[in-house]
């Protein structure tokens, strides 16, 4: 579970579970949120535009390798 | 029109807003009969504990009482009850959380497990964290209750000490911070103002509600952040020392630079946790000594 501790300037503060706390950027959190509101984070991986990174990523590698 | 308005909110507040002398709800704190008393040559000390980011302020009585005004964030456990084993301290007569923002009661459940504990002071506010409900578990679990701390709420009232709250004034903030119990120090001469994260309105709330804010060493309110340490309200305060209880290099920059210039230009001592780490503050009454 994922509540809202604070807000400090650009960051939610968010407790996760046993009392971890980490900052999550307020832009990623919706505008109406408040403290002590319970949030759903979901993170996918985009599997399309990954393949797409990793072979432009991959050609303008090879292109700067000599050997 | 703008001028009608801002006597209107003014009226507004100081109705709103008790007055801080009428009020007086303990009554465990009765004066120390002469039998009882201690020596007047004891001084009161107030420890401005190197926390990292976040609050916890230990004070030690004359009469031989101690207080705990927050207990940091989560991670500080150890550190705090390690500070207050080496000072030789068994019971926290008061202990205050200021608002229920993990920077400030962290470790309050932690404390208030290892120490006994005596009052527990705490405003009307509450959060849905897990480290919220670990705290009020803490508080039920030793059988305590809390007293709600709020502007008129005498702590201490003995001879020439007394702990008065000056804020919240009103029960009804959007930020948690506003909630933050204000809490003023007084031994003879020499005050102390502990203002948790007590924001710009709750400072003007204050201020509104005529209360006296004068005192030689204020705890700047949250961290130093620019939502704190109104104009108004640092005239007002009129301190020659500013204590700012902060983490290096933290994410969120405090102090803000806002903040450090109005410090400044009030020539006004800056002490910072993250620079020269627990701060300590002792005095007979008359003078300050650290």
């Amino acid at each position: 579970m994922f509540i809202v501790d604070r807000f400090e300037g650009d960051w939610a503060v968010v407790e996760y579970n046993k009392r971890m706390i980490f900052n999550l950027p307020r832009f990623l959190v919706p505008a109406g949120a408040k403290e002590g509101d319970v949030i759903i984070i979901s993170v996918k991986v985009d599997t399309g535009i990954t393949k797409k990174l990793n072979t432009e990523v991959s050609k303008m590698a090879s292109d700067l390798f000599q050997d | 029109m703008r001028r009608f308005i801002l006597l209107l909110l003014a009226v507004l507040f100081l109705v709103g807003c008790s007055n801080p002398l009428t009020q007086k709800v303990n009554t465990k704190d009765k004066p120390a009969s002469p039998a009882v008393s201690q020596s007047q040559t004891e001084n009161l000390k107030v420890h401005f504990l190197d926390v990292g980011q976040g609050d916890s302020i230990l004070v030690q009585f004359p009469n031989g009482k101690n207080m705990l005004v927050d207990a940091g964030a989560n991670e500080s456990a150890s550190t705090i009850i390690n500070y207050l084993n080496s000072n030789g301290i068994k019971k926290l007569d008061y202990l205050v959380g200021t608002h229920p923002h993990e920077d400030h009661i962290g470790s309050l459940d932690a404390v208030i497990n290892h120490f006994e504990i005596g009052e527990v002071l705490m405003p009307k506010a509450t959060t849905n964290t897990k480290t919220f409900r670990d705290v009020l578990a803490a508080i039920k679990n030793k059988r305590l209750r809390a007293t709600t701390a709020k502007a008129g709420v005498s702590v201490i009232s003995d001879g020439n000490l007394s702990v008065d709250i000056l804020g919240p004034c009103g029960d009804t903030y959007e930020s948690l911070n506003n909630y933050s119990a204000v809490i003023k120090i007084k031994y003879g001469d020499v005050a102390f103002l502990l203002t948790g994260d007590a924001e710009a309105l709750s400072e003007q709330e204050i201020l509104a509600a005529g209360a006296d804010v004068r005192a030689q060493v204020l705890k700047v309110g949250h961290h130093g952040s620019e939502s704190s340490t109104s104009a108004e309200f640092l005239k007002a305060v009129n301190s020659e020392y500013a204590v700012i209880s902060v983490g290096a290099g933290n994410d969120y920059h405090h102090p803000h630079q806002v903040t450090l210039n109005k410090l400044r230009k009030a020539g006004i001592k800056v002490l910072r946790t993250d620079q020269i780490g627990t701060i300590v503050f002792s005095t007979d009454g008359r003078n300050i000594y650290r």
